[in-house]
């Protein structure tokens, strides 16, 4: 069984927010303005992050997203199991199960859960652009980043109907996918051959607020060693 | 109070019941297709991607002119014929609709799935007349029955998107 797994190299990622707009893009996430953001209502399941990192003097940029936490503090608060653990390591999220009580928002220290405060609503001029494989979220639950997991579907049936094994190119989440830096790496850790798997175990690897036991599975590479 | 609890509990079994047995309301197609008649040909070649896509198409005018160079004697109305001769789009009724969240592909399941169109949609086939209605009520359960009784993943993220 595969376990996904994503690295982010901070010492090649130039802050430039491609991963976000693609993020946003890919999983049909609806604009947000200044005074949503203000107010804590910002759409998006990617953010930049400053973080003080040991032995840099100024901050870093972080690209935080759901870190797909192995003991996941948002799974064990939700009362109807609308999030759970999958058995590739997904944390995933059931819409339609979920009863926007936001106990997951609160429980997860990464604070990457997003609730809807309003209905999805996209320009006139891009009527027609949502991508089909993701539903738009209704107003009222909490979504997040699945890494893309609708890739892996697609990617999977693919496989089968040629009659072969998912291979490591298969499956990539869009923001891995548009990283111009290539800061990012995805795939699956449980396969000693994987670059993700050799990069995670190297000495630059270390997992964000690791000390809180959640194990993530977005590994970060410090900067400039 | 309690003279109250009665109706209540009688409402909500009713309004549970309404929704839970009563199918759709009836849908009434622009042309009166017999699928029988049609029994013969495979259903993808007027469905096509039932088989190579994630959805199975609803066929157009231009499917039934590829067979059909005049009209079938006395089984369409000539006003009809004229509109698909001239390649006007016919208002089909889609009789089987999933919700939004749910992802489903034909080709999975007719492909590696090997399942036959009937194992969804029923004796649509052999109906000589336009079903009013799906002939398969789909549901959540409908699918898990199948996916447990053939080992398929029960992971709910592999259908919920």
């Amino acid at each position: 069984m595969s376990r996904w797994g994503l690295v982010i190299d901070l010492d090649r990622c130039t802050g430039c927010q491609a991963c976000v707009v693609a993020c946003k893009h890919e999983n049909n996430l609806p604009f947000s303005t200044p005074e949503t953001a203000d107010v804590g209502r910002l759409m998006t399941w990617i953010q930049l992050v400053a973080a003080d990192l040991p032995g840099r003097p100024m901050p870093s940029s972080l690209p935080l997203m759901c870190q797909q936490c192995d003991r996941p503090p948002c799974t064990d608060v939700c009362p109807t199991s609308a999030t759970y653990l999958n058995p590739e390591g997904i944390v995933a999220q059931i819409y339609p199960r979920c009863i926007g009580c936001r106990y997951c928002t609160n429980a997860c220290p990464y604070a990457v859960k997003i609730f809807n405060w309003t209905e999805p609503e996209w320009p006139e001029s891009m009527a027609g652009m949502r991508n089909p494989d993701v539903s738009a979220r209704p107003k009222g639950v909490v979504e997040k980043c699945t890494f893309c997991h609708h890739r892996l579907i697609a990617a999977r049936e693919r496989a089968r109907v040629a009659g072969r094994e998912l291979a490591p190119e298969d499956y990539v989440p869009a923001c891995v996918q548009i990283c111009p830096a290539e800061a990012m790496t995805f795939g699956d850790l449980s396969d000693p051959h994987s670059d993700v798997a050799a990069l995670a175990s190297g000495p630059r690897a270390f997992r964000w607020m690791e000390e809180l036991g959640t194990q993530p599975k977005v590994v970060y590479l410090r900067e400039g060693e | 109070m309690r003279r109250y609890v009665f109706p209540v509990i009688v409402a909500v079994l009713v309004a549970v019941g309404w929704v839970l047995v009563l199918p759709p309301a009836p849908m009434a197609q622009p042309i009166a297709f017999n699928h029988a008649k049609h029994a013969s040909a495979a259903c993808v070649l007027c469905h096509q991607g039932a088989t190579t896509g994630v959805r199975a198409g609803i066929p157009q005018a231009d499917t039934c002119t590829r067979c059909h160079a005049t009209a079938p004697g006395g089984k369409i109305s000539e006003a009809a014929w004229t509109g698909i001769a001239s390649g006007r789009r016919i208002a089909w009724q889609r009789l089987t609709r999933l919700p939004d969240h749910v992802a489903f592909s034909h080709r999975r399941h007719t492909g590696p799935g090997q399942l036959a169109c009937a194992s969804c949609h029923g004796d649509v086939a052999q109906r000589t007349a336009p079903p009013d209605r799906a002939p398969v009520r789909l549901v959540m359960t409908t699918c898990l029955s199948c996916h447990t009784r053939e080992g398929a993943s029960e992971d709910c993220a592999g259908c919920h998107r």
